[in-house]
């Protein structure tokens, strides 16, 4: 496994974050406005601006860097797995939305199933999937937001959301950002210039959120506000053809994003796991998803979107990047891998 | 042991009648030359008797007297040139090793060593149209059982000394003749030298085909597609040289092993560069659809019909409607019937003799095509979508085994938890392509990881003249 990061290409760590991103805004909870995309877009920046002591940092983790990082994507993906399953419920899944709580408990164990298969193979393989699967899903996100601005009622853009300051919305944007944490593990093993690197997923992210929350507010209009998940409500309006839907092209694209960015989570924790502890690294990623599903229980009925959320994330992607870098100028850093 | 030659003449024919078990087809030739008791060894139907009679024996029978059987060996070796390919044999291994590859051995009363002469003559199978790689514009020659011949199919297309062919023996019983061939200016060094390893690991009694030695040049873990290729064409193989690959040639065998093969080249014929760009490029996604298509298809269709009707529209889902209400079977039982009875046929079409492949052809057509259809059991578009898909998979022959599988699973995953199942799997599939890589080069490449300049050669085809300025080695795609 050790070696498993360090031939990723740039484009391979974007289309790894992008997916979980994506999943994460799939999963959206509460109104969604204007100023959403708004505050959004400016915790993009800030999340930018708050990555740069990333490109700073030379040589792989420490230790005390690995372990944190490990209990962080277990975290994340414990988060990711209670996602999926309170918005699975919103879209049709055969024996999911017949079968109750074992329904559920099936469609979760397959998802996990193929998680650990994912976390099995390692990142480097995750990573050229993800590159395939961002492509295949984009095209997808392309076709239900082209469906969806066929007649779009431009005046939903100037309708504010009671109770939502652009503040708010920021400390939303970077609770629903977890896999920021990924970038300070993988960037260290990516192939070019990290602020490139950094620069170009940050762009990407800008334009992908800015899509898909514009286009939310634009087809959901009235009923956001009331609505539990606004993005899938938007794909379930949003229809190409008058006798025809395409919710399951949805389906589809909240599947493989779903499988795709818990696997990652997985696989970056098996990736550390196995590195802190060699004798447990062929079993690491079946620990990583147990874990993980012990976490989702554990943090089901928690406000996702809490300052505690945003501050974990801040955490991840700044403050331990930065005592890193104080560390090694003081020299007493131990790195162990990469 | 390898036993070295016994000088007494009598007793070391008495040694190669042991260690042979008086087989019948050793054959040895006692005769007088020079004054020296001599004995021609050879393997009946090895060697070729016309050679052997004007070439062998012709000249050795008017040797003139000679002191010693050194003299005469010397005199021989010196003096007579009686084929382009005579080693000294100093043991009964490579005496065995030398008369089962077609080789006459001389051997002499108080000589301890004997002399090979190269006049190989079986019967064999001449060069043929391949059977399995079909072309229009190109040569229509394939590889031969013969190892030589082959290696001159490809030295006749590669005249140049940077064009090496290794030859190497492996098998404890068969001792096969194996080729490694490579062009020294392309090939990777690293790669080479893993290959190399990787040969040198081989332990098997015999080789009968590549499938013997393919699990030694790949990797352990489970991969759903082969990461190294085979071709029968010479052509095919001179191509991939080119790009720095490795090809290894197997005696008895008319294919050659390819390494690294990438996932995209199956989708390659020599075809698509015969014709204009913008033809072979229609083509290559024609080939891309077709092999989506074969493993797809059925699958897709029994899922939005059972699970997801609200993709069709209003005109369709009532056709589908009408035609499946009289079907008994549920539409997943019937799919599952409809591949497995066109596999239990085309595995009949190929091992049955040829006379009766037709008899199978119009049984199956009646059977599944009229009967089947008429009586009720299957649907007209269940039918049609298998038969689309089948011809699909015909389109890419060399992915057929991981399509036949992969087909039945995502039909199995679509039927019991329509779109999202085939979603799932799709994920898992997905990654088991990615994950496949062998000696450091991905499968995938150059989709994954992307390579922009290898798009010219795999979402289009770009010029000819393109290509050669851009002066591709598989080394771009090393990772």
């Amino acid at each position: 496994m050790k070696n498993t990061t360090n031939k990723l290409t740039g484009r391979q760590l974007s289309a790894m974050l992008l997916i979980s991103d994506a999943f994460a805004l799939f999963c959206f909870r509460g109104g969604m406005s204007a100023a959403t995309a708004a505050g959004l877009s400016a915790g993009i920046l800030l999340q930018f601006i708050l990555a740069l002591p990333l490109a700073l940092r030379q040589g792989g983790l420490s230790s005390g860097e690995q372990g944190f990082y490990a209990v962080y994507h277990i975290l994340w993906g414990g988060m990711l797995f209670d996602m999926q399953w309170n918005t699975s419920g919103e879209l049709y899944i055969p024996y999911e939305s017949s079968g109750g709580i074992w329904g559920k408990l099936f469609i979760s164990g397959l998802i996990g199933l193929v998680c650990i298969y994912i976390s099995s193979v390692g990142i480097k393989a995750a990573a050229r999937a993800s590159l395939i699967a961002a492509a295949a899903g984009g095209i997808c996100i392309a076709i239900v937001v082209f469906s969806a601005l066929r007649s779009p009622d431009w005046g939903e853009l100037g309708r504010t959301e009671s109770g939502r300051s652009v503040c708010s919305e920021i400390q939303r944007g970077f609770a629903m950002s977890g896999g920021l944490g990924g970038l300070a593990v993988l960037l260290p093993g990516t192939k070019g210039k990290k602020l490139q690197n950094i620069a170009g997923y940050f762009a990407a992210k800008l334009v992908m959120t800015v899509i898909i929350v514009l286009t939310t507010v634009l087809v959901t209009g009235g009923i956001a506000d009331i609505t539990g998940f606004p993005a899938v409500r938007a794909a379930q309006l949003s229809q190409p053809f008058p006798s025809q839907r395409i919710d399951s092209l949805f389906m589809i694209v909240f599947t493989v994003y779903a499988v795709f960015s818990i696997g990652i989570q997985a696989a970056s924790a098996a990736y550390m796991i196995g590195d802190v502890f060699p004798a447990a690294e062929r079993y690491a990623g079946g620990v990583s998803v147990v874990l993980m599903t012990g976490a989702a229980f554990m943090l089901s009925g928690l406000p996702l979107y809490s300052f505690w959320t945003a501050a974990l994330v801040i955490t991840a992607l700044f403050a331990v990047p930065v005592i890193r870098l104080i560390c090694d100028k003081i020299g007493i850093t131990e790195v162990r891998t990469c | 042991m390898k036993g070295e030659i016994i000088p007494e003449l009598e007793k070391s024919i008495e040694e190669i009648r042991r260690r042979t078990g008086g087989s019948s087809d050793i054959l040895v030739n006692r005769f007088v030359t020079g004054g020296i008791h001599c004995a021609l060894l050879c393997c009946e139907g090895m060697v070729s008797t016309s050679v052997i009679a004007e070439l062998i024996f012709e000249p050795l029978t008017s040797i003139p007297q000679k002191k010693d059987a050194h003299q005469l060996f010397h005199y021989i070796s010196e003096e007579l040139l009686l084929s382009t390919d005579r080693p000294e044999v100093t043991d009964y291994d490579t005496l065995f090793s030398l008369m089962y590859s077609g080789f006459a051995v001389l051997i002499a009363d108080g000589m301890p060593l004997g002399l090979g002469f190269g006049v190989q003559g079986y019967a064999s199978r001449g060069i043929q149209e391949p059977s399995g790689e079909g072309n229009v514009m190109g040569a229509h020659e394939g590889f031969s059982e013969i190892l030589n011949t082959s290696m001159s199919q490809l030295r006749r297309r590669l005249k140049t000394p940077e064009l090496v062919m290794e030859m190497m023996k492996k098998g404890d019983k068969s001792n096969t003749d194996l080729c490694l061939c490579y062009m020294k200016d392309r090939v990777p060094e690293k790669l080479l030298r893993r290959i190399r390893d990787s040969l040198d690991g081989i332990k098997l009694e015999t080789i009968l085909t590549t499938g013997y030695i393919r699990p030694f040049v790949e990797s352990r873990r489970f991969e759903l597609f082969s990461s190294t290729g085979t071709t029968e064409r010479p052509d095919v193989l001179c191509s991939k040289l080119i790009e720095g690959r490795v090809g290894i040639l197997v005696d008895g065998v008319p294919f050659a092993v390819i390494i690294p093969r990438l996932f995209c080249e199956s989708f390659q014929t020599l075809d698509d560069y015969a014709y204009k760009p913008y033809y072979a490029t229609f083509m290559r996604w024609i080939k891309y659809i077709a092999f989506l298509t074969a493993v797809l298809l059925p699958a897709v269709y029994t899922a939005i019909v059972m699970h997801h009707p609200e993709l069709l529209n209003s005109t369709l889902l009532m056709i589908l409607v009408e035609s499946e209400k009289e079907a008994p079977l549920s539409i997943l039982t019937e799919a599952i019937g409809v591949l497995l009875m066109y596999e239990v046929i085309r595995e009949a079409g190929i091992r049955l003799p040829k006379p009766m492949g037709g008899a199978v052809s119009i049984v199956s057509g009646l059977i599944i095509g009229d009967a089947a259809v008429k009586s009720g059991l299957i649907s007209t578009p269940l039918l049609t979508m298998t038969a689309l898909a089948i011809m699909s998979g015909l389109c890419v022959p060399e992915l057929n085994p991981p399509v036949t599988i992969l087909r039945f699973a995502f039909l199995a995953a679509g039927g019991i938890l329509g779109l999202f199942g085939i979603s799932l799997l799709a994920c898992a599939v997905l990654v088991n392509i990615c994950a496949t890589e062998d000696y450091g080069f991905p499968y995938t490449a150059p989709l994954s990881p992307f390579v922009r300049s290898g798009m010219g050669d795999t979402a289009v085809r770009s010029s000819i003249k393109d290509m050669q300025e851009r002066g591709f080695t598989v080394e771009e795609y090393h990772e």
